[in-house]
């Protein structure tokens, strides 16, 4: 059963132009993701990656077409719906330097997503517990950003975004600030907690190997438009589009 | 062609870099190798004379004959530019933006010469044509944000290759690309360094990316160099436990079905992170997070030869090889 469904789906930063029949940052967008899978978006700088996972989670409006999520059309929800839409959808950034409040101590950030989502302050145990489900120490709450690497923050952002039990996860290049030695480190925590979880997922990626290791399904995405989608097995290993072709042939060059 | 000794960088009391031996033999590619805070920028950036005011250096870089260590400003900007060149990491940063690029080019043209305008203009359409940027007209009336990202680092190439330089320092130069540019501006590195004859210091976090450009490779952690040999050897067979433990936490490329999906439990990483500056450990910097310490892995460990320029720094080296 699909819990996202994206159908005819066209978004622009510049809807007026768009509706003439130009600058469509996505256009025409068909697919749909079932429940529990994990869905990679695969493309360059400029592809629209960034912005279709915008899109699903309702940060921005839809220009044409329909996306629903769990049934409910994203387009059409009221102020109470929006709410609820936040809570089923976390999203990870790509940078968690610049995706925390750097006066916030850690404690104080992860309990956001549950003070402004279910109206509640979070007791300290309840963080904790959110911290040691992605390996970190219960005194990382009482620390400020700059004190932590990037992959301690990344793993803080994970924690926030599992606050508030969402049922789909979607994540922006969660790996690519990261250092080399502690990318595989978020990656695997990533996709263990998503099948301990039993959680729908979306990552977006420019590295066609981290999307071939960890998704079952792949869509490529070039100049805002789907060029190639299906199981991550035939997507990767036997690309049809030419530029999925390219894109693996550009990536086995420097992949060791 | 390089030869660096006994170096030591030091920021605010706390060692950057300590490099007893590196050598970049005249007609090579040399590639570093490390992660964020293993020194490889400062030690290239000490080079170019760029290190931070608060950096102090000590020991040894000799160029050609010439120690570049203690040199003063004006001798090192002379040298800079005009016998090493730099291509820089992030070429939509790098190019001053409010300067068409074919004025760009020319500044660093007649920075180190004293040609006529004629011969100028010349010169900045062979460079245009060397690092294969199509359109010379349009492209030298552009502004930097009219050119991709792409189109930018071809552009700082061309300056860093303006005075044919003898050696050319290449920082993370693809890692703002897309990896379909990025494949196309290693190509033109590569074939530029053999084509203009220039040796190459290559540096890098992916050890993928610089196997592609480099026939010589150093892997630094810490600011220490943990490995240095040909580039197929150390990617092949590494010595160090870094590397090879780096190598394993490579995020390769699926080539069976059996490498696709699902299976998390193949993806190897190494535990902990790097530390910051100052809070690696004595003996061997990474032993805090190694898998393979000893107990003499506290005692300061010394560079070991193998053979020829194979060479390590580990007290417990994979076996068969140290």
């Amino acid at each position: 059963m699909s819990i996202i469904k994206v159908k005819n789906f066209h978004f622009s930063y510049q809807p007026r132009a768009a509706q003439a029949g130009q600058s469509w940052t996505l256009r025409d967008l068909n697919f749909s993701l079932d429940a529990g899978g994990f869905l990679g978006v695969v493309g360059e700088s400029g592809s629209g990656k960034s912005t279709l996972i915008r899109n699903l989670c309702g940060l921005l409006p839809i220009t044409r077409g329909q996306i629903q999520v769990a049934g409910r059309d994203v387009g059409s929800l009221n102020d109470s719906e929006k709410l609820d839409l936040r809570r089923s959808i976390q999203l990870i950034y790509q940078n968690p330097k610049r995706s925390f409040d750097p006066r916030m101590k850690i404690g104080m950030s992860v309990s956001q997503p549950i003070r402004s989502l279910e109206k509640r302050v979070p007791p300290t145990a309840e963080l904790e517990t959110l911290l040691a489900r992605v390996g970190l120490q219960p005194d990382y709450l009482d620390r400020f950003l700059h004190e932590l690497s990037g992959g301690q923050l990344q793993r803080v952002a994970i924690a926030r975004a599992l606050s508030v039990k969402p049922i789909i996860l979607l994540a922006d290049e969660p790996t690519s600030a990261l250092d080399v030695s502690v990318q595989a480190q978020a990656l695997k925590l990533i996709a263990e907690l998503r099948e301990e979880l039993n959680l729908t997922m979306v990552l977006v990626s420019h590295d066609l190997a981290v999307v071939g290791r960890i998704t079952n399904k792949v869509i490529v995405l070039k100049a805002g438009e789907i060029v190639e989608q299906g199981d991550t097995a035939s997507v990767i290993l036997n690309p049809q589009h030419e530029y999925t072709q390219k894109l693996r042939a550009a990536a086995t060059a420097v992949s060791l | 062609m390089l030869t660096i000794r006994d170096l030591k960088i030091t920021i605010a009391g706390h060692a950057v870099a300590e490099i007893e031996t590196l050598d970049l033999v005249a007609g090579q590619r040399l590639g570093l190798v490390g992660e964020s805070g293993s020194g490889k920028s400062m030690i290239v950036m000490s080079t170019l004379g760029l290190q931070p005011k608060s950096a102090s250096i000590t020991g040894s870089i000799n160029f050609n004959g010439q120690e570049l260590v203690g040199l003063s400003d004006k001798k090192m900007a002379d040298i800079r530019g005009r016998l090493i060149g730099l291509v820089p990491q992030d070429p939509t940063k790098s190019l001053n933006p409010t300067m068409k690029v074919g004025k760009q080019i020319s500044e660093a043209i007649v920075l180190h010469s004293n040609a006529g305008k004629k011969w100028v203009d010349q010169r900045v359409r062979e460079l245009i044509a060397n690092v294969r940027l199509p359109d010379p007209d349009r492209i030298l009336r552009s502004y930097p944000h009219q050119l991709s990202g792409g189109q930018q680092q071809r552009v700082l190439i061309a300056i860093a290759i303006a005075s044919n330089p003898a050696l050319l320092i290449a920082d993370e130069p693809t890692t703002a690309l897309d990896v379909t540019v990025q494949g196309e501006i290693l190509e033109l590195i590569l074939t530029l360094s053999r084509e203009l004859d220039m040796g190459l210091i290559f540096v890098s976090h992916e050890l993928g990316v610089v196997r592609f450009v480099c026939d010589e490779i150093a892997v630094i952690y810490g600011g220490h160099v943990f490995e240095v040999g040909p580039a197929q050897a150390v990617v092949n067979t590494p010595l160090h436990r870094y590397t090879e433990a780096l190598i394993s936490s490579n995020i390769a490329m699926p080539k069976t079905s059996a490498d696709i999906g699902r299976d998390t439990g193949a993806l190897q990483s190494i535990d902990g992170s790097v530390p910051a500056l100052g809070a690696f450990p004595d003996g061997c910097r990474y032993r805090n997070r190694c898998e393979h310490e000893i107990a003499e892995c506290a005692a300061p460990v010394p560079m070991q030869t193998v053979e020829g320029n194979r060479r390590h720094r580990c007290r417990n080296p994979i076996s068969g090889q140290g």
